[in-house]
């Protein structure tokens, strides 16, 4: 519905409904009644606008049956439920997650602890195995106490793996 | 040296709906109960004018316990419980009127029987004494004052309902609607004037009695 009041009349409109409603300091309160002494046509617009506002009394007040408020708890319960199972089903799932993933990590773990260890030892055969031409004569090394001829067998090979 | 304390929050100070929804929060189930019960009516009178249908309304009363209950554990009181409640109605009243509006239904307002369907062959049949004379009156002014209030636009008619049945001031309906001061003010100036320009035939060529409006 369109405002059919004119424009200029607006701020008075404003003024005497929140006069109305209360909404005015205490100045604006005494400028407005002293205006509402002095001028019959504001003081009429305020009582047409005070009596429609006293007609929306007739409007039939809404009561609640006893059934809309228990309907409306145990909706709300069922709701609470549904969330809390929600909730729970989740950090179940969340839970899971997280233990599969600590196993995955601890798997992880081990496998590569395995294949550290594993390849750890590995090299320490390879050494073995790099000296073992050394090792199988090493009685006979000890014997030669020429240096210079242990380094010329070794540089002809002698002492590395074929 | 100046000492900061974090703030504690002094519940004897809330209004006691606050203090309620702060037990809400907790989980207390009675807690929420007695807000069912202290606000149903008020909501649903607000909501039953605002969208026009009884079922509807209470649908969507429903729907606001609901949100305020799934808020619980958000909940701040740093305004009055009411505006807050009021609040999330709005909200829910205005995604319903969108969603109306997405579905292109026609009957947006008014279920309020053979009355509202045809107000005017109402107060005929009243008027040839078919019904008893202080029924009509009640009956009549009801329905002219219900036509009244659909005349304004959602806006107006939801700071109308705000302003004079929850005694709301201008700053809570403000709130409520998230619109400023002014343009409350503004907004129940235009709503006022439009319900006095709907009632005024009613009340100044007799078709009302004379003592409702004293």
């Amino acid at each position: 519905m369109n405002d059919k009041i004119p424009k200029n009349q607006d701020a008075d409109l404003e003024q005497l409904v929140a006069y109305l409603d209360g909404e005015l300091d205490a100045d604006q309160v005494r400028q407005l009644e002293d205006r509402l002494m002095s001028d019959a046509q504001f003081q009429n617009q305020l009582q047409k606008l005070q009596r429609s506002w006293d007609l929306l009394d007739e409007l039939p007040r809404e009561v609640a049956t006893e059934s809309f408020t228990k309907t409306t708890i145990e909706m709300v319960a069922v709701k609470a439920s549904d969330d809390l199972m929600a909730a729970t089903t989740a950090f179940h799932r969340k839970r899971t997650r997280l233990q599969w993933l600590g196993w995955s990590v601890a798997l992880m773990v081990c496998a590569g602890s395995f294949w550290g260890f594993r390849s750890w030892l590995g090299r320490h055969d390879r050494q073995l195995v790099e000296d073992l031409p050394v090792i199988e004569n090493v009685d006979m090394y000890r014997t030669i106490d020429d240096i210079d001829f242990l380094l010329s067998l070794d540089q002809e090979g002698l002492f590395r793996t074929r | 040296m100046v000492t900061t304390e974090s703030p504690r929050l002094n519940l004897d100070s809330l209004d006691p709906d606050a203090r309620l929804m702060m037990r809400v929060r907790n989980d207390d189930a009675a807690a929420f109960e007695e807000l069912v019960r202290r606000y149903q009516n008020r909501l649903l009178h607000v909501l039953r004018n605002l969208v026009g249908s009884q079922q509807q309304a209470e649908d969507l009363a429903q729907d606001v316990f609901l949100r305020v209950y799934r808020a619980r554990k958000n909940y701040e009181p740093t305004a009055k419980f009411a505006t807050w409640l009021f609040t999330i109605a709005n909200n829910v009243a205005s995604n319903a009127r969108r969603s109306r509006s997405r579905r292109k239904e026609v009957n947006v307002i008014g279920d309020s029987g053979a009355v509202a369907a045809n107000p005017l062959e109402h107060m005929a049949e009243a008027a040839s004494g078919a019904m008893p004379a202080r029924q009509l009156d009640k009956v009549e002014r009801a329905e002219m004052v219900k036509l009244a209030m659909e005349s304004l636009n959602e806006r107006q008619r939801m700071a109308v309902l705000l302003s004079k049945f929850e005694g709301m001031s201008y700053i809570d309906i403000a709130e409520t609607m998230d619109l400023t001061v002014p343009a409350i003010k503004s907004l129940l100036s235009r709503a006022r004037t439009n319900l006095r320009l709907a009632l005024e035939p009613y009340i100044q060529d007799g078709t009302l009695p004379a003592d409702s409006v004293e």
